[in-house]
């Protein structure tokens, strides 16, 4: 189980509420459940969507503590 | 004036307090109320409920005390949307005067044995009532089952009593990642049951009045439904289903098509576009929202798909949301035959707070003179439309409201 992609899942649903958290999932191809392995391409997929639904995640959530 | 109804709204994180504070207010309005029901946002959590029932049934030691998850409540201008906005709240209604009864039933296995469930509820409400009920608040399971079995629950109670009218929601516990909802608690004095179903009914000196719309309109040519098994349509026009369907709902783009396939239901609520059939009597669609597709090719329908019955791709944006309200208070005074209400209860599809934002509790006061208001963010609702008979829907503003005068 991935923390960080589990605790940025729980971070938009926290802020945005669960329907928000299924769009992000429809607009990504990989896994964010709860099972979904940690990986730099899962976390900006996920930050990606955010940002194409109009909430910028990346700074929020990253900045330059992850590299993204 | 006999009837008395008390409502009271906390937005405290703490379960506990927020429920007490909400049932203070609501008693400090109703002090003798038979009937009292309690809406808790399901982000609150299922856990605390038990602690949270026995709170409201404490407060008011006089009245039968029951409710559950929601999702979520408006009140006073603010929509707290557990959905949409991850925002809690408690909302407490109570209901009480000289002369006005009350009584609500439980039953725990509607999930499996909807129909019986449904007669059982509505024996054991009138029981308790003592007299014909006047009409009903439902609280089921909503969207929370696959398939839905709400209107096999509210076909039960009309086997019992085919002339009482009724509106609610499905109660709900939450969302999956996929949209879908999670099964909500209920609770019926300090008893607490997951996927409960509750039956609250009202008798003697009250007048209520009922109504429902969702703002669907026709946008262009439909499909006629030529294969069913059960809940899912097989079938659209002799093909395939998912097939007619993407080419109807999504015909704009390879991107829009994909997305609409991975998820009709969320694509549709974004999208604000999905399949409805027309009611005879006048502009109104009942919904019919390919939920999901199947494995096979065809579509997921929640609210009763029949061969023959033909949909029609219809919009909903925020103007034709907005004048639902409107056209939802307009039937509400002529079915109650009155323009003066106590209480107005709206249970509104949590879909509609996607198109809306938080404006439809604002909305409905500017057509209809209530002394109090509360709305219940919904999960599949029970609705009349022109003084028609309580039907499982989705999409829709449905509203109960209780005259000031009984007669």
């Amino acid at each position: 189980m991935g923390a960080r992609v589990s605790r940025l899942v729980d971070r938009i649903r926290e802020e945005k509420g669960p329907f928000f958290v299924a769009r992000v999932c429809l607009r990504v191809n990989c896994r964010i459940d709860d099972k979904a392995p940690d990986t730099p391409e899962a976390e900006r997929a996920i930050v990606d969507a955010c940002r194409e639904l109009g909430y910028d995640l990346a700074m929020v959530e990253f900045g330059a503590s992850s590299g993204h | 004036m006999s009837l008395v109804t008390g409502v009271g709204v906390s937005a405290e994180r703490d379960l506990n307090a927020a429920i007490a504070a909400a049932a203070a207010e609501a008693r400090s309005q109703c002090p003798d109320a038979v009937l009292v029901l309690g809406f808790v946002t399901h982000n609150h959590g299922a856990a605390g409920l038990g602690e949270a029932a026995g709170i409201l049934a404490s407060a008011f030691p006089g009245a039968q005390t029951a409710g559950g998850q929601v999702n979520g409540i408006t009140y006073d201008h603010e929509r707290y949307d557990a959905v949409f906005a991850n925002r809690f709240a408690v909302a407490v209604v109570a209901f009480g005067g000289a002369g006005v009864r009350g009584a609500i039933a439980l039953q725990a296995s509607a999930g499996t044995s909807p129909r019986s469930s449904g007669s059982a509820l509505a024996r054991d409400a009138i029981e308790r009532l003592g007299t014909t009920p006047v009409g009903g608040i439902f609280l089921g399971i909503g969207l929370s089952q696959v398939p839905p079995v709400d209107q096999q629950i509210v076909d039960g109670i009309r086997d019992v009593a085919p002339r009482l009218r009724i509106t609610g929601s499905g109660l709900c516990g939450g969302m999956q990642l996929d949209g879908s909802y999670d099964p909500g608690v209920a609770f019926l004095g300090r008893e607490v049951v997951e996927r409960g179903v509750l039956l609250a009914v009202l008798g003697g000196e009250v007048r209520l009045g009922f109504s429902a719309a969702n703002g669907m309109r026709p946008v262009g040519p439909g499909a006629f439904v030529t294969k069913v098994d059960g809940a899912e349509i097989v079938e659209l026009n002799g093909r395939p289903a998912k097939d007619v369907t993407l080419d109807l709902l999504a015909p704009d783009s390879p991107d829009l098509r994909a997305l609409f396939e991975k998820n009709p239901q969320v694509m549709a609520i974004e999208r604000g576009i999905t399949f409805a059939a027309p009611d005879l009597e006048g502009d109104f669609y009942w919904c019919h929202s390919p939920a999901m597709f199947t494995p096979r090719g065809g579509v997921f329908d929640a609210f009763g798909p029949r061969v023959g019955m033909g949909l029609a791709v219809t919009r909903i944006d925020p103007e034709s949301c907005m004048s639902a309200v409107a056209e939802a208070a307009g039937m509400l005074q002529q079915d109650a035959g009155t323009e003066e209400f106590e209480l107005t209860l709206a249970f509104s599809c949590s879909l509609r707070g996607f198109t809306l934002g938080a404006d439809e509790d604002g909305e409905l006061r500017k057509h209809v003179k209530s002394r109090r208001h509360i709305g219940i963010v919904a999960n599949g609702e029970v609705g009349c439309y022109r003084h028609g008979r309580p039907m499982f829907t989705g999409w829709v503003f449905a509203l109960l409201g209780a005259a000031t005068e009984s007669s």
